[in-house]
């Protein structure tokens, strides 16, 4: 319980700048999640919390008191580490204990709040093992009930990495449950929680967006997700991303759509390909712009026939296939719509198709993933005809970003 | 390339005290690339060491192409290896991949047609002269993969190859060792921890578990058609309700009715292993759950909703993925169910929300009551 604010904060270590004039308010009770590839900062960030560091410019302030130059232990932070650091040797109830024994005199009065922190976390009448003896999730939340404890319900819980040592399959259940002891009426934490996963970052009430010691984004995650600032958030929050680059041939004001908070704007884009992709978006375009256009590969949706209305929508053939479990990956090749290019200001009439155009126009590579479900259309096979469409209010458009820059930005190096 | 076959292939460690690997009997098709999964301690690396001769099974035999080589060394079993943490030699990146066929003293052409097809396929051919010093992770393992491609193999042995790379690295990087592995027509065995991964570039996956073989095959078999709950929450989250038998219908095709909590809901589905009475576990997968507003009109749907399951519930809660919606939702007698729905998915239900939810009987799978269902369920 405490609210948390980073004002102008700056962090070098030696000649290296770590993070660069950090502005950032955390909330009472907020959930936070810091996400961001490795070395962007996000554990510097959270030892400027924890009083581990201090900060080279800037001030930190808990609940309003400048604490920047606060030692650690004046600070209450619980931090709870990635390899949970328990001590082996140590009964589970002991180690749950072991900050507060070294503060309070009163061991009886410890003991029974640590079993009161236990059974908030599932571990009721466990405080007798050894950590040895518990699983790997016990381990984990014996780490987090420590965590809990050394703050004495107020102060910032910290989470580094908590669950990147676990199974993928046993992280998405964990989290929930982490995120719902931190939120619990007994605890109301404040909590930052620090991850190099997207998918674990969403689960934040709002996301830090750290990338080179910066920060690129503070959101909710619907923010993040449906209106990110720049390439890199649009990047980082995808599994795969499809690229289109274009020029805006038709904009028409819309009313605000479902969640869309804003008045939408609809843009019709003709991209270098030869497509009329459409977009819904809360930015503003005029005709003659040229724009970057994003798609999610599992926005798309596919059918076999060709749909009557062939605007927003691009017709190509199955390369490849693969069975993923609840999602079905396809990678198609479309062929450029080059009649398009040529006549595309005059007139964007879908006459063309694709055999009418020349011998053998480039084919654009694009990544789609369709639902599996036994109601979704997921039956494709190599080398089918196939008609991909989206919602075009899921679309991310950029002001034009060049095509060595988002070649660059999608290396995996 | 080669077709690996284990028979009856047992190791036990410490004079009888661990049976890391019982008794495992299993084919690996030519060219396909294998995942092998399970929770820690069950044996999965202890097999894969069997399988490239870096230790000899207590019990059983080896065979690569129909030819016993449980004796041979992994040099004549026409294996190579590529790391976790890659080690690179800091030599320059030609140096690296040609080193075993340098050491080893091929050909100079041989050498060169070699190292300029691994570099080749994962397009680090222009950057041979440099050294690798300060590279990023995934030109690292480009390079780890391209010194095994080298060398001849016809088997590659993979151990978290994408381990050290950062989670979303590593979700794009895996279609690219996908192709690489496709291309080049390899036998390869990958050993992972990420369930997804497997599930998403494996062309079979292995599910180990304490020294056992609980099932082996394609990833949509196993997603599907797991043959136990482990399997089955192992692959991703499963939704398991407690029911029991409460009517069977018979002579050819068994009919089992289940009680999931209180009267309400019954539900049919053939199965023929049960017993009346019997205590059950009812699982199907957040996909699988369909929601409505309550008066959706089913009929005039453009979907074919024929012969749906329906029962009123109510929202809970919901967050994002990144990749999908999740809600979870609560049925009258008080069970939760996790529901998974596209981001594009046309209802924005919120918390509070009153709704019915869909499911079909061929999307749920029965399971006899474990013993111990916790342990069943966990996946350490």
């Amino acid at each position: 319980m405490v609210k948390v604010e980073l004002r102008n904060v700056s962090f070098s270590q030696g000649n290296v700048k770590i993070l660069h004039n950090i502005n950032l308010t955390i909330q009472d009770q907020e959930y936070i999640t810091i996400v961001g590839p490795t070395g962007a900062g996000k554990t510097s960030l959270v030892g400027l919390f924890s009083g581990l560091y201090r900060p080279t410019i800037g001030q930190i302030f808990f609940d309003g008191v400048d604490v920047t130059k606060f030692p650690p232990y004046q600070r209450h932070c619980g931090v709870m580490f990635e390899s949970y650091a328990l001590f082996p040797h140590l009964r589970v109830l002991d180690n749950v204990c072991y900050a507060r024994h070294m503060r309070e005199s009163n061991q009886m009065e410890t003991y029974s709040i640590g079993e009161a922190v236990l059974e908030l976390v599932r571990l009721e009448g466990r405080g007798s093992a050894l950590p040895h003896e518990c699983s790997g999730g016990m381990q984990q939340r014996i780490a987090l009930a420590r965590a809990i404890m050394a703050l004495e319900q107020k102060g910032l819980l910290i989470l580094d990495e908590p669950f990147k040592a676990l199974d993928a399959g046993l992280r998405m259940n964990l989290r929930r449950e982490i995120k719902k002891i931190a939120k619990s009426k007994e605890l109301q934490m404040t909590t930052v929680h620090v991850t190099n996963d997207m998918q674990e970052a969403m689960m934040g009430d709002r996301i830090v967006v750290l990338d080179n010691g910066k920060i690129r984004q503070v959101g909710t995650p619907q923010e993040i997700l449906y209106e990110p600032l720049d390439l890199f958030v649009a990047n980082f929050f995808s599994t795969e991303m499809n690229y289109f680059n274009g020029k805006v041939v038709e904009v028409r004001e819309v009313e605000k759509l479902g969640f869309k908070q804003k008045p939408l704007q609809r843009v019709v884009i003709l991209t270098k390909e030869g497509y009329f992709l459409f977009a819904k978006t809360e930015k503003r375009f005029a005709v003659g712009d040229k724009v970057t256009f994003l798609i999610r590969s599992q926005y798309f949706q596919a059918r076999h026939k060709r749909r009557q209305d062939k605007t927003n929508s691009i017709v190509g053939k199955v390369n490849k296939v693969k069975y993923m479990g609840a999602w079905l990956r396809i990678e198609m090749l479309a062929p450029f719509q080059l009649e398009n290019l040529v006549n595309g200001n005059k007139t964007h009439s879908m006459k063309t198709r694709s055999e009418e155009l020349t011998p053998e126009p480039p084919k654009k590579l694009i990544k789609i993933e369709i639902p599996t479900t036994k109601v979704a259309v997921h039956n494709f096979q190599v080398g089918e005809t196939i008609t991909i469409y989206y919602p075009s209010q899921y679309v991310i458009v950029f002001s034009h970003i060049p095509q060595s820059e988002l070649e660059a930005a999608l290396r995996v190096n | 390339m080669p077709e690996i076959k284990l028979e009856n292939v047992t190791k036990i460690f410490n004079n009888g005290e661990v049976i890391a690997v019982n008794n495992v009997n299993l084919t690996i098709p030519d060219a396909d690339f294998v995942f092998l999964l399970g929770p820690s301690g069950c044996g999965k690396t202890t097999l894969l060491r069997t399988i490239s001769g870096l230790i000899q099974p207590t019990q059983g035999k080896v065979f690569i192409d129909g030819i016993d080589v449980t004796e041979s060394p992994p040099q004549e079993r026409g294996i190579a290896f590529v790391f976790q943490n890659f080690n690179i030699f800091p030599i320059t990146v030609w140096e690296n991949c040609t080193y075993a066929l340098e050491v080893q003293g091929y050909g100079r052409d041989y050498i060169i047609k070699q190292g300029e097809r691994a570099l080749e396929i994962v397009g680090l051919l222009d950057r041979a002269d440099e050294y690798p010093t300060g590279w990023g992770n995934g030109d690292l393992q480009r390079l780890g993969i391209a010194r095994a491609i080298c060398s001849g193999a016809r088997i590659l042995i993979m151990d978290e190859p994408l381990g050290s790379l950062d989670p979303k690295i590593s979700a794009e990087f895996r279609w690219e060792l996908r192709n690489i592995i496709k291309d080049t027509n390899l036998t390869a065995i990958q050993v992972t921890h990420n369930q997804e991964e497997a599930m998403a570039i494996g062309d079979r996956i292995i599910i180990m578990r304490d020294g056992h073989l609980l099932q082996e095959d394609t990833p949509e078999t196993l997603y599907k058609n797991p043959n136990s709950l482990f399997v089955g929450n192992f692959l991703g989250g499963i939704n398991i309700l407690e029911g029991y038998i409460i009517h069977i219908d018979h002579p050819n095709v068994y009919h089992v009715k289940i009680r999931l909590g209180g009267p309400k809901y019954t539900i049919s589905a053939p199965y023929n292993r049960f017993s009346l009475d019997e205590n059950v576990i009812i699982t199907f997968r957040p996909e699988d759950v369909y929601m409505f507003p309550i008066g959706y009109d089913f009929e005039n749907s453009q979907a074919n909703w024929e012969g749906i399951f329906l029962a009123d519930a109510k929202v809970v809660s919901k967050f994002h993925t990144g990749k999908e919606r999740r809600f979870i939702i609560e049925i009258d007698n008080g069970d939760e169910i996790q529901i998974a729905k596209p981001e594009t998915f046309k209802y924005r239900f919120s918390v509070g929300d009153e709704i019915q939810i869909g499911f079909f009987m061929e999307d749920v799978r029965i399971f006899k009551y474990p013993k111990n269902l916790q342990k069943e369920m966990d996946l350490q």
